[in-house]
């Protein structure tokens, strides 16, 4: 009795850990989508009101319709993409080159040990410098500078995940393609890379998650409508005078989604890659 | 950060664990004994992966608080920003990120040992 007793406890304590962890890690992110619903008068209301108000979808319109949060999301987009394509396309070659050719004095892995560690370094360090050189070469507050930044950010991460995956490929496959006449890139092309693309799927999605994301460079590198991405368009509209929750809010919740649907649709991949390279499992 | 010790926990074999129960050790002799020393790499990983991301966190502290009230969450980074992008002096701002890449270099190779051991 006693043991059964204690059964239940413990089952109900591996229940309620990690219940608790998602109610802590969820609760920002369901008071915003309820703001971002809520009219103004009742994102103010006290004692606050948790579930029931009146919906309204005001918030929506005028962040997309009467201001320009199209527009940013828009901008958002296109750095995102063509920042991850350009990364992954140099980021691939880099690492089969890596993987596949020996250098001398060992100098191979000590590359990519170069090349992670720019990963390390906090943001902000690089701020300034590439302020100015993107001042100088006059592309402050267009999308290029953004999508030259975010693949310079993105390409170590993306050396460092293809290299695991192209490790695993043996190379008696490559091989095997190229006594049968292939050239090294079209044995790339044709045997390697359709191997490996789960991985480079994954490599893209968190390529793009982290272009969507990025805050620091896209305030420093663009101040104007027509280049602002979603983050800062959002924070832009904590002003002297008013907080716009409620557009912030719906805002946010749009910017959400795409992250929120690619996040669920490589779940399995996201796992395997995050754990790569920190733990050998 | 979750993940990570996951995917730790999910490499640790059962044996030690049978080893464990067979010697009549409780769950917290078990978890502190066994779980914990075996964890110890990922833990370590974790450890140092936070301490380098607070050293460069920006994002929530500028939209939060923007360092305030008066210095009181002020941070090296947003310190750094606030020097070369409210009052342009770019000269100290990037004096002090050398410094910075400095301290972090220091961290990032004592995370790199301990990355090429486990290899």
């Amino acid at each position: 009795m006693r043991g059964r007793r204690k059964g239940i406890f413990q089952r109900g304590l591996v229940v309620v850990a990690p219940v608790a962890a998602l109610v802590v890690a969820l609760a920002p992110v369901y008071w915003m989508i309820t703001i971002s619903l809520k009219t103004e008068v009742d994102q103010f209301a006290s004692p606050p009101k948790w579930f029931a108000f009146t919906p309204t979808l005001q918030h929506y319109y005028d962040a997309f319709v009467t201001r320009s949060f199209g527009q940013y999301l828009l901008t958002s987009a296109i750095v995102a993409v063509v920042s991850t394509a350009c990364a992954l396309t140099i980021g691939t070659a880099a690492a089969y080159a890596l993987t596949r050719f020996r250098l001398p004095y060992g100098l191979e892995r000590r590359l990519s040990l170069w090349i992670l560690s720019t990963r390390m370094f906090p943001a902000i360090v690089t701020a300034v410098p590439l302020f100015l050189m993107m001042r100088d070469l006059r592309l402050l507050n267009t999308k290029a500078s953004l999508i030259i930044v975010y693949t310079a950010f993105n390409l170590p991460f993306v050396v460092w995940m293809m290299r695991g995956f192209f490790a695993e490929v043996p190379r008696d496959l490559e091989e095997a393609a190229l006594v049968d006449g292939d050239s090294r890139l079209g044995a790339l092309v044709r045997v390697i890379l359709p191997l490996v693309s789960p991985g480079l799927a994954a490599t893209a999605v968190f390529c793009l998650i982290v272009s969507w994301n990025e805050f620091l460079f896209a305030l420093v590198l663009t101040q104007t409508d027509a280049a602002m991405t979603l983050p800062v368009g959002i924070a832009g509209r904590v002003t002297q005078y008013e907080i716009k929750w409620g557009v912030m809010s719906a805002a946010g919740v749009v910017a959400m989604m795409p992250i929120l649907v690619f996040a669920l649709a490589m779940q399995r991949y996201l796992v395997r890659g995050l754990s790569l390279g920190a733990v050998k499992g | 950060m979750f993940l990570v010790l996951l995917a730790g926990l999910q490499a640790i074999p059962q044996e030690p664990y049978e080893a464990a129960l067979i010697d009549g050790s409780s769950r917290w002799q078990t978890f502190r004994h066994v779980t914990l020393p075996l964890l110890k790499p990922a833990i370590l990983i974790v450890l140092l992966l936070r301490t380098m991301d607070l050293l460069r966190v920006f994002d929530q502290i500028f939209i939060l608080t923007e360092g305030g009230p008066g210095f009181a969450t002020e941070t090296v980074s947003l310190y750094i920003y606030r020097t070369a992008f409210r009052f342009f002096d770019f000269g100290y701002a990037a004096a002090m990120s050398f410094v910075l890449l400095g301290v972090t270099n220091v961290v990032s190779v004592v995370y790199l040992r301990l990355l090429q051991d486990e290899r």
